[in-house]
């Protein structure tokens, strides 16, 4: 008897379709009220015909106008205006070297930081923590971690019953302070000053996923310019482009002034997205905010929007606090070095 | 609320949830493992007269569920590239520590952390998800054509892997570890 290299996979599947709960498990009738539980949806309703008429004669009005706008203000629309803005200030900033040998890249972060612990169907519960994050990058791609995490809190009484529920295990996040070999932490800063600074072949990039891996689609074309524009050692004519970039992704909205998690006061443009966690909300908004006068990336948000009542909560978010081009791995920037 | 659609979206809960969840549980670290597939079947619930009528629902769930781990993974990994590289390698960890009987069956895991996610995923939906060629791709949102192509490519280097890094002792015998032509599951049928 052969064996072919599928039927090897084939076999190594490490989890059996046994091993998951059929639907007569309890657990599995009880996902499923839960999950019948969940908000339902709006009826949709019909509208009159004259209502629709009257309601297609204004959007053709509105379109008309909108088209009379955007030839008069030369393709621009509110978030277009502030990216190109932002592409001009990136532009004209002085030259930022990259780390040589003996260098790092380091970055200071704090950032809320949900985990769900869970059995598989059995009392699941939320845990948030407020995590610091320092990471010096060198470019070759070695480096450190150092994280610390805040001391837990639950997001609702709920999750504190089902920990409780669960046996009530330590939910103390201890630090870690990791070192990493060459091209262990990253593939290294290098790869920024390769890529290209005309926006429409930096564009074709991103969007053929050559940068970095991901689904296609605008939303992710807008999360991979907002990864590259987060490396602040980046060229100022590769961070120009990149604005120039997210002026072409359909659906950029533009927030105005915004504050991140530490009250900082910046830019926010925002794309928005049915959610990935419908529980929170049937739709999401991912939220970058900038820093007006340096184009540096203040914060980032993830905003969850109630489908009924229109009313926001950020689910996740991070706030740059400070980076630098530093000489070891122990050295750090000054707070200040990302703007206000 | 008509009970009607309760009992229907019930219905297909009951048929698929054991698919979709054996999908998820392979893809995303065990304690995460509840909320993705809570987070397909509410999206599946709520845009429940979208979801097309059997057999295609189960194709329909399996993009679903695909489109909810990627977003999962991705929203794990947004805190910057290094975690996203980490989460990369997490299929790695989460596959290795499954102790399979075989010694084989680790070497075939380790080879398939290495391919590139969507390779992988080329792998694990026909051998693992047992879905045929063409609805793979369906699911993957490609041809069948540049899903065959990147199955065999995956399939290979995970073969050649094995060439390489079985030892003596555990290497199996040129007739016991052959290649078959890639024929489309479908076509066989």
């Amino acid at each position: 008897m052969t064996m072919t290299i599928e039927s090897l996979i084939r076999e190594a599947n490490p989890v059996a379709r046994y091993e998951v709960p059929s639907i007569d498990a309890d657990s599995a009738r009880r996902l499923l009220d839960r999950i019948l539980a969940t908000p339902s949806p709006r009826a949709t309703v019909r509208r009159p015909r004259t209502v629709v008429a009257i309601a297609v004669g204004a959007l053709t009005a509105v379109l008309l106008t909108a088209l009379v706008l955007f030839e008069i203000v030369g393709q621009s629309t509110p978030a277009t205006a502030v990216l190109l803005r932002l592409s001009n200030v990136a532009a004209t900033l002085p030259r930022i070297g990259a780390p040589v040998p003996g260098q790092f890249q380091y970055t200071n972060s704090l950032s809320s930081d949900s985990v769900e612990y869970a059995q598989l169907l059995n009392h699941p519960y939320l845990v948030n923590y407020v995590s610091q994050r320092q990471i010096w990058v060198g470019p070759d791609g070695s480096g450190r971690l150092l994280q610390t995490w805040s001391d837990p809190t639950f997001p609702t009484a709920h999750d504190h019953v089902n920990w409780v529920l669960s046996g009530s295990r330590s939910l103390a996040r201890l630090t870690t302070d990791q070192t990493f070999g060459a091209k262990k932490l990253a593939d290294g800063p290098t790869n920024l000053w390769a890529l290209p600074t005309n926006p429409t072949k930096l564009a074709a990039l991103i969007a053929r996923r050559t940068i970095e891996g991901g689904l296609e689609g605008p939303s992710e074309d807008f999360v991979q310019v907002g990864d590259l524009l987060r490396e602040t050692d980046a060229p100022p004519a590769l961070r120009a482009a990149l604005f120039r970039v997210a002026t072409k992704i359909p659906g950029v909205e533009l927030l105005g002034p915004t504050k991140d998690h530490l009250g900082r006061t910046g830019i926010g443009l925002a794309y928005s997205a049915a959610s990935s966690d419908p529980s929170r909300g049937s739709e999401e908004r991912y939220v970058l905010i900038f820093n007006p006068t340096t184009s540096a990336l203040l914060g980032e948000q993830t905003v969850a929007i109630d489908p009924s009542t229109g009313a926001s909560t950020v689910t996740t978010w991070t706030s740059y606090v400070a980076t630098a081009v530093v000489n070891s791995t122990t050295a750090v920037a000054p707070t200040a070095s990302l703007g206000p | 609320m008509s009970s009607d659609r309760a009992k229907g979206f019930e219905r297909t809960y009951s048929i698929h949830f054991r698919d979709i969840a054996s999908y998820v549980v392979r893809r995303v670290p065990r304690d995460e493992v509840e909320v993705v597939v809570v987070n397909v079947f509410v999206v599946a619930w709520r845009r429940f007269e979208r979801v097309p009528a059997p057999p295609d629902d189960r194709l329909w769930l399996f993009g679903l569920a695909r489109r909810c781990v990627a977003e999962h993974t991705r929203s794990r990994a947004r805190q910057g590239r290094l975690r996203a590289k980490l989460a990369d390698e997490e299929f790695s960890v989460e596959a290795t520590s499954s102790s399979a009987p075989d010694p084989r069956h680790d070497l075939v895991l380790t080879a398939m952390a290495k391919l590139k996610t969507l390779d992988r995923e080329c792998l694990q939906l026909v051998l693992w998800d047992e879905l045929s060629h063409a609805d793979a791709a369906a699911v993957l949102g490609c041809s069948l054509n540049a899903f065959e192509l990147r199955y065999q490519r995956a399939r290979n280097r995970v073969r050649d892997d094995i060439d390489v890094s079985v030892d003596a002792s555990t290497r199996p015998t040129p007739s016991a570890l052959t290649d078959v032509p890639l024929t489309p599951k479908e076509a066989t049928a």
